[in-house]
């Protein structure tokens, strides 16, 4: 399971946890978001985020 | 039982890509489901501005109205029928500058309101003007040359008006700030709840990664919220540290209470007929 990180707010998208708020299921591969799918912290789109390659994001873990 | 998605409404949200407002919406869906209240025994007041269009994207009772004048419309409704919870939302420039008279006066009188005021420290709907907020010396279109003006510190206004509920919560802690919505809410007095908030169109001086440097959380164990003095101190902490959490309780009856409203069949529910009143009418006339 992967983690993609929002460059503009810094929110991560964990595949294990999914976005339940926004109606995406635990498990769901970043991939297959919706294509209107957005940043649940700042409404950036899917373009914004990035794959992080570690557990560490920003000094916090993730 | 509520859930988050009960509240999603079905107007188009019209905010940037990366604004701060989009977390404070789910933030404000997670909080409300928490309290699992319905969307009808909710009103949201709000003015003009970027933050003020957030009833429009939440599914209840709206009264969306002038610019800085959120309060007195929240205040009228609330006593009208006290059996609404009742919260007034907008920015810092409608509820500090155009509204300030308003918050001042909202808080001394303390009628069981909520007021969450979103702080990006800019007008973002007209497009970057320096705000109440703005910090000294920042860049904006109509202070080319840095602000002259030193920023407004509203937490410690209200902290001096003993406001019976001053909370501070960063749109980059989401958890943290359902809960001081929960609380604000919770609360049965007037509560104010400033909302830290990005803004990446228009101040590119107090971004994400600036205040992810600076914001730490008030711990409940080591911060006693009662002491005003303390709590006046903090409201005035702003710069390299800024407190999230509440800053602020005190033991305050709110206005409905000296009143007598608790409990009484609310005012738009009464029925009044023109006999009832004419022994009044001919003491006028």
């Amino acid at each position: 399971m992967e983690k993609w990180q929002c460059q503009v707010c810094g929110y991560v998208y964990d595949e294990e946890k999914g976005d339940p708020d926004s109606g995406v299921q635990p498990k769901t591969k970043f991939g297959d978001l919706p294509a209107l799918w957005v940043c649940p912290q700042c409404g950036a789109a899917k373009d914004q985020f990035r794959k992080l390659e570690n557990a560490k994001t920003n000094g916090k873990e993730a | 039982m509520t859930k988050p998605e009960d509240y999603r409404s079905g107007d188009p949200i019209a905010w940037c890509p990366g604004c701060g407002n989009f977390g404070i919406l789910n933030a404000w869906k997670k909080a409300l489901s928490q309290l699992d209240l319905k969307p009808e025994q909710i009103l949201m007041v709000s003015g003009i501005g970027q933050a003020a269009k957030l009833p429009h994207y939440l599914r209840c009772n709206t009264f969306n109205g002038l610019h800085g004048r959120a309060l007195p419309a929240a205040t009228g409704a609330k006593i009208a029928n006290h059996e609404l919870v009742v919260i007034a939302e907008g920015g810092d420039g409608d509820g500090y500058a155009e509204g300030g008279n308003h918050f001042i006066h909202a808080m001394r009188r303390n009628v069981d309101l909520s007021y969450f005021v979103h702080n990006n420290q800019i007008y973002g709907l007209t497009k970057g003007q320096a705000s109440p907020t703005s910090d000294i010396c920042m860049v904006t279109g109509t202070t080319p040359e840095g602000n002259p003006f030193s920023p407004e510190r509203p937490l410690a206004l209200a902290v001096a008006s003993n406001c019976s509920f001053v909370a501070r919560g960063y749109v980059g802690e989401m958890d943290l700030l359902k809960d001081l919505m929960v609380e604000a809410i919770k609360n049965e007095s007037f509560s104010l709840l400033e909302i830290l908030q990005p803004c990446v169109s228009f101040n590119k001086s107090n971004t994400y990664d600036w205040y992810k440097d600076r914001v730490y959380k008030l711990e409940a164990g080591s911060y006693d919220p009662f002491s005003q003095t303390a709590a006046f101190q903090k409201a005035l902490e702003w710069g390299d540290r800024i407190p999230i959490g509440v800053l602020y309780r005190s033991h305050r009856k709110a206005y409905e209470e000296f009143a007598g409203l608790k409990g009484t069949e609310p005012l738009f529910r009464r029925v009044r007929k023109t006999e009832d009143l004419k022994g009044l009418a001919d003491e006028f006339f």
